[in-house]
């Protein structure tokens, strides 16, 4: 694991903590309802090839929680304030789940600030299943089950549910739920996310676990369909979790994906 | 002490299976396990059992707000208290309490109590609640913006019960241009507020700083004394008062018999559906934001078991229910006067699925045999 260092940025108020290691070009790395605090093997194999920013969103791990902190947008012109204040320019933009419906939202909102846009297994596309389960409320319940809605590979999922969490885990899972249904209660999606997409000008990639739970290879494909030449990868072999199942395949394909041409 | 008589309206009948094939009687309790053929009776025979607690002294008849469950079925306590008016002479109507949060308009709730303390001639009581954790998931009310929707609309019902309208009411959750409710509240300033809660530090701060009746709900008798003392301790410290008997109630279901042994006997199942059935919440007790960080480290510190995890005898012992003969039940009653200093008891007779000749012989002894000890 290589060494890296924790940065702690006070944007409107709001002190939001950056991981960076690696060099090269940018790289921002925005994780999912979990999946905060700490830096991870998918952090480290992208510090390879790029200098990695990857935080902690308001409201997760050692970043501060702004309660009036509930919509995307509150997010998007967060992140915007926070890439000028490192003087992050032009970042190739990977988000992760509620971090990628996040990453959608910034792109559909900045389409000529990023170089690369990475959605991987993205919530904020919408859907109408009677079947999906209730992501709450499989979460809250937890153990097994909840696993095994989000991970195709149970021996990675094993190191990240332990059978019985101490009271420490259960605080932090609480607060990162609690800032998840700030922005995702009512609903995982935003109905008017696919007509803004048309507005995305950097080179997309799709990533997709195809055995998602609780958002679909399908989703994928939307998500594909909707963004102008964007590129779709399912992983036979995952589930929701990408980045942890196979951070190898993740960062490979992010690797072969071209740059957008410089304005 | 005072008394009131409090229904849940349960449904009794759930099947033989539930134990075992459903991990809640809420949110997601298939609603086909309701029958309305029996439900007319159920209803029915539990507003019987509300009228005649008037007739055997109770002080007031309580009626509470439930969606989507087995363990209460009044989702709209209003409309139940609203055919009390007509059915009882003189007791008070306790509504504790309506759900602020979870309605879009918190107007409707101060329009609708102002009716029926208006056409009551001033015998409503209106609890205040927040609505359980369960229920959060059944209205897709967002649970992280709980308290915040209750404080405003507490204060928004309150304004539009006191000050002469129109004004315009602008809040985060909720703004109007013209609150200008008809009919007004007969009670003034307006009916008396209860607020029903489990304890945490900021309800019991907010009902000292209201000085609004405070009531436990389903705890272990220490969690009540510790409740009380922090109502009393904050009310003379914090707010420079003295906090009376009348503004600490507790709600602590009640079984009273010839002796102990019949008492423990008779209430035994009963008690255990009201614990291990009824409230039974599955994954949906505690949603994300419901409850603050800080509160859910105190409930995680204490130690407290779940329900489902308290035997019959765990709940007589810690206090969360009464069960036992009369003098075994003025005794326990005489510690919540005599040391927690509470004047108000909301109980009742009809617990889970009690049968109703039991519910009777309930209701009879506790106003015959213990109510009358108590009355100071």
């Amino acid at each position: 694991m290589s060494a890296y260092e924790e940065l702690f940025v006070e944007v409107h108020g709001v002190k939001t903590c950056v991981r960076r290691a690696g060099s090269g070009p940018p790289l921002v790395y925005w994780h999912g309802a979990g999946g905060s605090g700490q830096w991870y093997p998918h952090h480290d194999l992208l510090a390879q090839h790029f200098t990695v920013y990857a935080s902690d969103h308001p409201g997760w791990g050692a970043s501060d929680t702004a309660e009036w902190m509930d919509t995307m947008q509150d997010y998007v012109l967060h992140y915007d304030s926070l890439f000028r204040t490192l003087g992050i320019e032009r970042p190739t933009l990977v988000g992760h789940s509620l971090g990628g419906w996040m990453a959608a939202a910034f792109a559909t909102t900045y389409p000529t600030q990023l170089a690369r846009l990475v959605l991987i297994n993205a919530a904020g596309f919408p859907s109408i299943s009677e079947t999906a389960p209730d992501f709450f409320a499989a979460a809250m319940r937890g153990g097994p089950q909840f696993a095994k809605l989000i991970f195709h590979k149970m021996e990675v999922a094993a190191a990240y549910f332990p059978p019985d969490p101490s009271p420490e885990v259960r605080l932090r899972r609480y607060r990162e739920m609690t800032s998840t249904a700030r922005l995702a209660w009512h609903c995982w999606f935003d109905e008017k996310l696919p007509l803004r997409l048309s507005r995305l000008t950097a080179p997309t990639l799709v990533l997709w676990g195809a055995h998602d739970g609780l958002f679909p290879e399908e989703l994928g494909h939307k998500y594909a369909e909707a963004i102008p030449n964007a590129r779709l990868l399912i992983l036979p072999d995952c589930g929701h979790m990408v980045p942890y199942e196979d951070p190898q395949a993740m960062v490979q394909a992010i690797l072969e994906l071209p740059e957008a041409q410089t304005p | 002490m005072k008394f009131y008589y409090f229904h849940l309206m349960p449904w009794p009948h759930l099947p033989e299976d539930f134990d075992t094939k459903y991990d809640s009687a809420w949110v997601d309790l298939p609603n086909s396990l309701y029958d309305p053929e029996r439900g007319h009776q159920v209803y029915n025979e539990y507003l019987d059992e509300l009228v005649a607690a008037e007739r055997y002294g109770w002080d007031g008849v309580c009626v509470n707000e439930h969606h989507q469950n087995a363990y209460g079925t009044m989702p709209s306590p209003n409309i139940i208290a609203a055919m009390l008016t007509q059915r009882t002479k003189s007791c008070q109507i306790g509504i504790i309490g309506n759900a602020l949060p979870l309605h879009a308009d918190p107007l409707r709730v101060a329009e609708e109590i102002a009716m029926l303390d208006v056409i009551s001639g001033g015998r409503i009581i209106s609890g205040f609640v927040r609505g359980t954790g369960m229920e959060y998931y059944s209205y897709n009310v967002n649970p992280t913006w709980s308290r915040d929707r209750f404080y405003e609309a507490h204060d928004l019902i309150i304004k539009a019960w006191t000050e002469p309208g129109p004004f315009r009411w602008v809040s985060k959750h909720y703004k109007h241009n013209y609150v200008n409710i008809w009919p007004r509240p007969l009670q003034k300033p307006h009916p008396p507020i209860w607020l029903p809660g489990t304890g945490s530090l900021e309800t019991v701060d907010y009902a000292a700083s209201k000085r609004y009746p405070f009531m436990m709900v389903f705890s272990p008798v220490e969690h009540q004394r510790k409740a009380y003392d922090l109502y009393r301790r904050l009310a003379e410290e914090k707010y420079g008062y003295e906090a009376a008997p009348d503004q600490l109630a507790f709600c602590v279901p009640t079984y009273v018999a010839e002796t102990d042994e019949i008492a423990r006997k008779e209430a035994r199942d009963a008690i255990l559906w009201l614990f291990h059935k009824g409230l039974k919440t599955g994954p949906f007790g505690m949603p994300p934001g419901y409850v603050t960080e800080r509160s859910l480290a105190a409930m995680m510190q204490s130690g407290v078991k779940g329900f489902g995890e308290l035997s019959f005898e765990d709940l007589i012992e810690q206090g969360y229910v009464i069960v036992g003969s009369p003098d075994t039940v003025i005794e326990k009653l005489t510690y919540y006067v005599e040391r927690l200093h509470a004047g108000i008891m909301v109980s009742g007779a009809s617990w889970g699925d009690l049968p109703r000749e039991l519910v009777a012989k309930n209701m009879e002894m506790f106003a015959t045999r213990v109510m009358p000890a108590l009355r100071g």
